[in-house]
């Protein structure tokens, strides 16, 4: 095992890596645990199949993704170097078959000649017809790195939403000193860390003393909320925060209702980004082999995990901060064999084996790295057998928090870094590396600007960055990686410039550089630089391509939280529901309703039974439907019936007390948008109805008339839709069931067709009995408080039970309006009339109602189309909602295209199936025969035009 | 986003349904002889500025007050936000 | 003959952890809309003072709590009556609400560990005396915090969901507490 001793390890934990079991310590994340026993191969590259090791130690790792079994579930894309060990953890490598050391696939290298950047563009096609059959499904297989689960997600995802005065992302040197000051301040504070444990680059020191010291402050420092394990992913407007926490995949076996994730909405007012910075590498020939990272990784492995990276180690960097990596290396027992420094200002350090003016052009090794060959200042190279190469090009401040919102970063030629815009979100600060000031004294010393504190500044060493020399690639033969995870080499980009895609947004997507899960974190600058070089444009004036939310992946799990299966969406019960559950109800969705659609008797087995037995129920005896669903909104003041005259096509000003009528509302283009009924209870008192999908957008409408139209009206608005339990009865025997039940005269002289009251029932519940019809029979609806609903339905149907009552629900409602002709949803479906439902006479003249003027178009009068009935010649015939109507013999093109049918069932009244729909010159086609024409079925019926009321034309049942 | 609701204070966009340009609340007279164009203009027309724009938000999952809102179409920043219906101002007294 | 029982409760001394959740049916809801130039008077006939914008006042009983610009909502003991229209005449207009909602009281510890799961709440400020409308897993809900309570208004039709919610909620929290 590789380890050096200077690390006390966590308890020895046993996990499988590719099925071979292994030894690690807690504390240990998967990356450090497969150093520490020696494995440099844990994956193949996204396109070239190309061998991979572990390259940073931090989320920005580019290669080693893994599969991990979280609790039985595999997730893919999982980067080792996050994941944290515990007993029992199981993991795969990804992208390779057979196994990761004999890749079938490995073959793309030696043919990645083809497979260049933009190489789909110009491949693949043709012939035409081999891309879906074999090009498609051969890349399919051959392209993504992890596979996906088919499986449900068996973890439980949650959400939160926190406020404070401070946020503070990122819980290095910077955030802490922040976070400490800021509540010492007063301030209600939260930071975050990604990590499980605060402190940041501080753990991969040696010396510890400051950061205890200010962990302790912390600890004492009061209301500060620590979340670790969290990533802010994402700034949103205003002060928003999305962050991720991360609550048990470090755990072997937690409950699942623990939940896996927890997503927050944080509301910050102001919000200091404490990042950190990222390092970046530098390009040159066979950049990518196993052993090959980042410099400050290798410092992270040996000193906060303690694995020994290699038996000969060397180092290739360009600035000052390299050497305090040697030095921290050489202290804890590593062999350094060389530290190969591209700066030529600088004198050799004695202590080191230190290589002044050179760099580092190829190496050697398949599955891990053998040799690497060095460049001296006279270009004289020579190979060194060395089998761990830390890669430092420079830092690069963390500031895609600051991108976001489309603030474009700017060049500071002085850090040779991306710094944060000026025109970065107002809330935000940046403080510690993240602001370009690298070392621990200028991480306080920020802060202390910030905020206004006097912390002392600590003693450090200083990495200057100003004497850093600029270094991006080393010129070589050979594949010089770039983006690591989408495999974009040096040559890449040039083949982008030399094809003309020269902005850095083209080099982006031509390329796919900085497009991969890491979202370019090791490689953006590096392309950028090499195009700028390749241009001969400096790197200011060449930009950065711009960052988007998420800053790491986030699981899809995690966004939709407890919005999965049935708790997607709130479900809305009537308040007879579970009466008509004990009754054989079936339940339909309508919306977020549930809706009794039929009810099944005893011997019934299709729903055809139990729906045609309720319609004819209802026709011959008496039914009973609960329609509480039907949006019922309360309208008072001295205004009210004026108010109802605005929103109407039709008039409301004159209805009397103790009448309802009909009421058809507009939009302002002319378009019908709802109907429903008014009835006006007392002079300055109506109770407005409105379809069930409507109920809130005709509100929200009424709200927009009353207070941005209207203000001068005296009216007030509430909804009461779930208030009253309300029961359509409706038969020839209507008026019996219901003079047993409700206390009030209710026959034709003292209780009209259209008449409401506010009643009693004869037990002495309060109600309201209103006498409307849906049905076009003797019918009423009674409503009583929702608190009975269960009672009333029952009580209506057992006192009715010699009447023939019988529960019936959406489907034979439906089929009883149809029979009428009465339009519901389907009629009135955004893009008909008034004049197309056959009620143009209602759209008043003497009043200014919403609608009426662009009403009078003459493009919507040209239309022409009426609502009329249709029946198939063939009363064995089906007819098809939404089918055309074409005339016998015409071609079934739109030019031909008469109307379409609107609302279809079978009518056990009529015997055979109808229809409602709009047709053109409805009056001269009355019993024409025309073809109902459907595409989607390729049916072509016969149908015979007529009224669209089949049942009791001349409406005697009604007003009986 | 934050919405400034004169009398709640900010509260989440999520809060709310947006309708469109404030220029609905200039309702022409529906009896005046140009009242077919001006309909037209009213019903169809936006002026969609890169910028400042006054637009109309209903609280429906607050206190179902509509506001009349300036944003910044580029940046989001809101600029102003008050109530549509002067009546409301005050809000409890 | 007319036997009416009342639909089943959808929480009945629900004990989730440190919390119980009961659904308070002895009560009855109206709402009273009025304007600017009435208020004094409406005021003058109200036994108690009307709530500012996003404050209520109460107890188990009774109480009021501002839900809209001149707008507030009063709850009382059930009665089997609809409010009159001749409390306040034309100075304003009361609207029934009773079974509109659902009322959940939540007692118990401090439930802001459940809120912040569940709503966009800034609890700092949400001291007792404080009502605010919003979401709760999509549900449009009134939650108001009295001095020994937390009173939530649900729409009826959706309190199963909204308990269902609230269960999940701290089964979670409760779950997680124990990793600790």
């Amino acid at each position: 095992m590789n380890r050096l001793s200077h690390v006390a390890l966590g308890k020895p934990i046993r996990f499988t890596f590719d099925g071979q079991s292994m030894m690690g310590h807690q504390g240990d994340t998967l990356a450090s645990a497969l150093l520490a026993n020696g494995v440099r191969l844990v994956a193949r590259s996204f396109k070239y199949h190309r061998p991979r090791g572990v390259f940073a130690a931090g989320s920005e790792e580019p290669n080693a993704l893994v599969t991990v079994m979280h609790q039985g579930h595999p997730e893919p894309n999982t980067r080792a170097t996050v994941l944290e060990l515990y007993d029992g953890l199981v993991a795969k490598s990804q992208n390779a078959w057979p196994s990761l050391k004999f890749d079938a696939m490995a073959v793309n290298d030696r043919l990645s000649e083809f497979f260049a950047a933009g190489f789909y563009y110009k491949t693949f096609m043709w012939p035409a017809k081999f891309w879906e059959a074999l090009y498609e499904p051969a890349i399919r297989r051959a392209a993504g790195l992890g596979a996906l689960s088919t499986q449900e997600d068996p973890s439980q995802y949650d959400k939160g939403y926190l406020h404070c005065d401070v946020l503070v992302v990122g819980g290095g040197a910077a955030g802490l000193t922040a976070a400490v000051q800021a509540a010492r301040q007063g301030s209600r504070v939260i930071l975050c860390d990604e990590q499980a444990e605060l402190g940041g680059r501080l753990l991969d020191e040696l010396d510890r003393t400051w950061l205890a010291q200010t962990l302790a402050d912390l600890q004492g420092a009061g209301s500060v909320r620590v979340l670790t394990r969290t990533t802010v992913f994402g700034t949103f407007d205003h002060g928003v925060y999305g962050a991720v926490s991360r609550n048990t995949e470090h755990l072997a076996n937690a409950p699942v209702q623990a939940t896996k994730q927890t997503l927050w909405h944080i509301t910050a007012q102001r919000t200091v980004l404490a990042t950190g910075a990222l390092e970046r590498p530098i390009a040159f020939a066979n950049n990518d082999r196993p052993g090959i990272m980042l410099a400050g990784a290798l410092q992270c492995y040996a000193l906060r995990y303690g694995v020994n990276p290699g038996q000969r180690v060397a180092l290739f960097i360009n600035h000052q901060d390299g050497l305090l990596t040697a030095r921290a290396l050489k202290a804890a027992g590593v062999n350094l064999v060389a530290v190969i420094d591209a700066r030529t200002n600088v004198q050799p350090a004695p202590d080191l084996p230190h290589r002044v003016a050179s760099r580092v052009q190829d190496t050697r090794g398949r599955h891990a790295l053998r040799s690497i060959q060095v460049l001296n200042d006279r270009d004289q190279s020579e190979w060194i057998e060395c089998d761990a190469l830390g890669v430092s090009g420079g830092w690069n401040p963390n500031i895609q928090l600051t991108s976001h919102q489309g603030a474009r970063p700017n060049w500071s030629e002085s850090i040779h870094a991306f710094v944060a815009a000026d025109n970065k979100p107002k809330d935000q600060a940046v403080v510690g590396a993240a602001a370009g000031r690298y070392d621990l004294g200028q991480c306080v010393a920020s802060v202390n600007e910030l905020l206004g504190g006097d912390w002392p500044i600590p003693p450090c060493e200083t990495a200057r960055p100003d004497d850093a020399h600029a270094i991006f690639q080393v010129p070589g033969d050979g594949p010089a990686f770039v983006d690591f995870q989408n495999d974009v080499t040096v040559k890449d980009v040039k083949l982008s410039h030399q094809e003309g895609m020269i902005s850095v947004e083209h080099l982006k997507r031509y390329t796919t550089l900085g497009m991969a899960t890491d979202q370019g974190k090791t490689s953006n600058i590096v392309g950028l630089a090499v195009m700028a070089e390749l241009t001969g444009r400096s790197i200011q004036d060449t930009g950065t391509t711009m960052f988007r939310p998420p800053y790491t992946p986030v699981a899809l799990g995690a966004l939709a939280g407890r919005s999965r299966g049935l708790d997607f969406k709130p479900t809305r019960y009537t308040p007879s529901h579970q009466a008509a559950k004990a009754r054989g109800a079936e339940f339909v969705e309508v919306g977020n309703w549930l809706r009794a659609q039929w009810f099944v008797q005893p011997g019934e087995t299709h729903w055809r039974q139990s729906v045609d037995r309720e319609a004819q129920a209802v026709r011959s005896g008496v039914g009973v439907c609960d329609v509480t669903t039907l949006g019922k909104i309360d309208v008072q003041g001295r205004d009210a019936a004026e108010f109802l005259n605005r929103v109407y096509a039709n008039g409301f000003a004159k209805l009397a007390v103790g009448k309802t009528r009909y009421g058809l509302m507009l939009r302002e283009d002319g378009i019908a948008m709802d109907d429903g009924t008014a009835a006006r209870l007392r002079e300055d008192h109506f109770v407005v109805t409105t379809t069930t999908a409507n109920a809130v957008p005709v509100y929200r409408h009424m709200e927009f008339v009353s207070q941005c139209l209207t203000p001068e009206l005296d009216v007030h608005l509430i909804s009461t839709t779930e208030a009253w339990a309300q029961f359509a009865v409706a038969g020839p025997n209507s008026r019996e069931l219901i003079s047993r039940v409700v206390d009030l005269d209710v026959s034709n002289e003292a209780f009209e067709f259209m008449a409401c009251a506010e009643t009693r029932l004869k037990n002495g519940l309060r109600a309201r009995l209103f006498r409307i019809s849906f049905s076009g029979e003797l019918a009423y609806e009674l409503a009583v408080p929702a608190r009975y609903g269960n009672a009333c339905f029952e009580v209506l149907l057992e006192i009715g039970q010699d009447l023939g009552a019988t529960p019936y629900g959406t489907e034979a409602l439906g089929v009883l309006r149809i029979e009428k002709g009465h339009a519901a949803g389907n009629e009135l479906n955004g893009t008909t009339t008034a004049l197309n439902l056959g009620l143009g006479r209602m759209v008043s003249d003497l009043k200014d109602g919403i609608g009426r003027v662009l009403s009078k178009r003459p493009e919507l009068i040209q239309d022409g189309k009426r609502l009329v009935g249709f029946k198939p010649v063939d009363p064995q015939h089906s007819l098809l909602g939404g089918a055309h109507l074409l005339e016998i013999g015409a071609p079934a093109k739109a030019a031909h295209d008469l109307g379409y049918l609107t609302s279809v069932c079978y009518s056990p009244h009529v015997g055979s199936s109808i229809a409602l729909g709009y047709l053109a010159d409805a009056e001269d086609r009355q019993g024409q025969t025309l073809r109902a024409v459907s595409p989607v079925d390729g049916s072509d019926v016969p149908v015979v035009v007529c009224s669209p009321h089949f049942v009791d034309p001349k409406g005697e049942r009604l007003r009986a | 986003m934050l919405i400034p609701h004169p009398l709640l204070g900010p509260r989440d966009a999520s809060e709310f349904v947006y309708k469109g340009d404030a220029a609905l609340m200039n309702r022409p007279d529906g009896f005046a002889d140009d009242a077919p164009e001006a309909f037209v203009q009213y019903a169809y027309q936006r002026s969609n500025p890169r910028g400042a724009h006054r637009e109309l938000w209903f609280h429906e999952q607050g206190d179902r007050s509509w506001l009349i809102v300036t944003r910044d179409t580029l940046t989001h920043e809101v600029l102003d936000c008050q109530l549509a219906d002067p009546r409301r101002a005050g809000g409890s007294q | 003959m007319l036997e009416f029982t009342q639909n089943p409760v959808v929480a009945s001394k629900l004990t989730l952890g440190p919390w119980r959740i009961d659904q308070v049916t002895d009560c009855s809801l109206t709402s009273i809309s009025t304007r600017a130039q009435d208020l004094a008077e409406v005021q003058n006939r109200l036994d108690q003072p009307l709530p500012q914008v996003g404050q209520c006042h109460g107890d188990a009983g009774q109480g009021l709590f501002w839900s809209a610009p001149f707008q507030w909502m009063r709850w009382a003991p059930y009665v089997d009556a609809p409010p009159t229209h001749d409390e306040f005449g034309e100075l304003a207009y009361v609207t029934e609400q009773t079974d509109g909602w659902i009322r959940l009281d939540v007692q118990g510890a401090d439930f802001s560990p459940i809120l912040e799961r569940l709503c966009n709440l800034d609890l700092a400020g949400f001291t007792p005396g404080s009502v605010q409308r919003t979401q709760i897993h999509h549900i449009g809900v009134f939650v108001l915090s009295l001095e020994d309570r937390l009173m939530i208004w649900v729409p009826r039709s959706m309190a199963h969901s909204l308990v269902h919610a609230l269960t999940q909620a701290v089964e979670n929290h409760l779950a997680q507490a124990a990793l600790a």
